[in-house]
């Protein structure tokens, strides 16, 4: 397994079309940055050329939405093609995509919709994860996704299922704390015993993004600004899993790039605080 | 387990996805409600999103269409689109490609020569956007030729060409719905056009009756002494081998030609 030693990039952001002449121009200080893999799985013209022009300035990471690993249909053989194809191209640090499912029969919802917390569910995924490694010949990172209903026949909490498929796959995390934050609010669970029950040597990524609280629940929009709740949860993660891979996500009302920069400063003097305060545990 | 027998996650999916789809569900029984918010509400979150999303990404990729016919109306087709034609592609890029068609066909949008001219002009732009790279044939490639090699030279077009017939100045509606400009009128004219790209940008060319001759005989691979004589249909005889080098030097000018190949 290679995950003793894991490879930290800093604090990144999402790549995203709105920023891409300020990110040539101003060279904000970002450390790396995370490519949706579907806007660039096209033939070529403008999101090729960007991507190649990032990735000659840039640590690139791929993550994906459409990889479905819950799903029952079988795996999209075309998809993970092109998927491959990406990957020799771009040479990422690594691929990610959601423990979730987004379609069935040959239909696509093009969301990320909640599997149930079953063992049923967790042979299931696991075996379609290791094809998938087979096919990418690399590990791949699942991200926990926010949900809003919870399936009446679960049987686990989220971290045992996330925790139980990344080892019994050998795949990796990538660990978006915002995420956890909603689904806990919505679920009505603790998001820190989330956090104590995920592996360390599993994380090697983490997601942070703003939400809108609705009260009754929240939902996972990437509109608006980190809130100070996502905050204080990714302080608590930094000082349970040491550095990781940090970076934020927006993909609505998306802010000049300055905006993004210094949240990712926030980001950064908060990992700093609590790397001061709490030694990591080994 | 017998082959074709449903497993309990896919019978879970198979109802979600009907509960997204608005077809009868059983998904209310199997969700929990928590004590801010009953299961018909959270169920909802995906139920609302699941439309919107999908509009919003029609609305990125028929920017002609929308500004044309409006956002109520752009709105009504949108979703009469969704529940038509549910999403068959793993990428989101590629759900609006039956939506010339479904207006080609569909009550009352069929009925509107801007609506489709709009709808296939729209998709072909955004074909044209990110198609496939290729070489292009230069003037020095033609330089390099020698005469007699002339009559028998076939070209290949650029990956990204998508040729157009319309009936209406629908193109002049996009480009002004495009430049943020005041919309003209619709006009019946008749036209054939070629979409591409051209280095980073998409570009469309008006194509007179002459050219479009011999731009589709040239894209399909016929030798440059058969485009001469079809331009023989529109010039006199001596004035047709002219008029066909013209053409093709304009088109490798504008990045249009990617391959020339002499005969044997």
């Amino acid at each position: 397994m290679k995950t003793e030693h894991r490879p930290y990039l800093g604090f990144g952001l999402g790549l995203r079309t709105e920023h891409y002449e300020a990110l040539l121009e101003e060279r904000p200080k970002v450390d790396w940055l995370e490519a949706i893999s579907e806007n660039y799985m096209v033939e070529g013209g403008k999101p090729l050329h960007y991507l190649d022009r990032f990735r000659r300035d840039y640590p690139m990471v791929l993550h994906g939405v459409s990889l479905s690993i819950g799903g029952s249909d079988p795996l999209d053989a075309e998809y993970l093609d092109r998927l491959a194809a990406l990957i020799d191209r771009v040479e990422p640090l690594w691929v990610s995509d959601h423990l979730c499912w987004t379609g069935h029969r040959g239909v696509n919802m093009h969301d990320l919709l909640p599997l149930p917390q079953t063992e049923e569910a967790i042979a299931h995924v696991v075996e379609r994860v290791r094809r998938v490694q087979d096919r990418l010949k690399r590990q791949i990172l699942l991200e926990n996704v926010s949900s809003y209903v919870s399936y009446r026949h679960s049987a686990m909490p989220e971290w045992e299922f996330l925790s139980a498929i990344a080892d019994r796959a050998d795949c990796l995390i990538l660990l978006d704390v915002n995420n956890i934050f909603v689904s806990a609010y919505n679920h009505e669970f603790d998001p820190r015993r989330y956090l104590d029950g995920v592996d360390p040597r599993r994380v090697r990524q983490f997601h942070l993004a703003g939400h809108q609280n609705n009260g009754s629940h929240i939902v996972d929009t990437h509109d608006h600004p980190i809130v100070d709740g996502v905050w204080q949860l990714f302080a608590q993660a930094w000082r349970r899993f040491g550095p990781v891979s940090t970076m934020i996500e927006r993909d609505a009302d998306i802010p000049p790039l300055a905006e993004l920069v210094a949240e990712l400063e926030q980001a950064r003097a908060i990992a700093a605080d609590a790397e001061a305060a709490a030694p990591v545990a080994p | 387990m017998t082959a074709g027998a449903e497993t309990a996650l896919a019978g879970l999916q198979r109802d979600f996805q009907d509960y997204l789809l608005g077809r009868p569900h059983e998904m209310l029984a199997r969700v929990r409600s928590t004590a801010k918010a009953d299961a018909a509400t959270l169920l909802d979150v995906y139920g609302a999103a699941y439309v919107l999303r999908l509009v919003e990404v029609l609305e990125n990729d028929f920017p002609g269409l929308r500004a044309w016919i409006g956002p109520e109306r752009f709105d009504a087709l949108a979703r009469a689109y969704i529940a038509a034609h549910p999403s068959d592609h793993a990428n989101a890029r590629w759900f609006g490609r039956h939506l010339p068609g479904f207006v080609r066909q569909a009550a009352p949008w069929s009925g509107e020569c801007a609506i489709r001219d709009l709808a296939a002009l729209d998709w072909a732009v955004g074909e044209a956007f990110d198609a496939a790279e290729s070489d292009l044939v230069t003037f020095a490639d033609m330089a390099g030729q020698p005469p007699e090699a002339w009559p028998g030279l076939r070209f290949a077009v650029v990956p990204s060409v998508r040729r157009l017939d319309l009936k209406t100045n629908a193109d002049a509606i996009r480009r002004a719905a495009t430049a943020g400009e005041a919309l003209p009128e619709i006009e019946p004219a008749p036209r054939a056009l070629a979409v591409w790209r051209r280095g980073l940008e998409t570009e469309i060319l008006d194509l007179e009756p002459d050219a479009l001759v011999a731009f589709d005989a040239l894209a399909a691979g016929e030798p440059f002494a058969r485009i001469c004589e079809r331009l023989g249909d529109f010039h006199p005889e001596e004035m047709a081998a002219v008029r066909a080098a013209g053409l093709l030097r304009a088109w490798i000018e504008l990045d249009l030609i990617a391959v020339v190949t002499a005969e044997g």
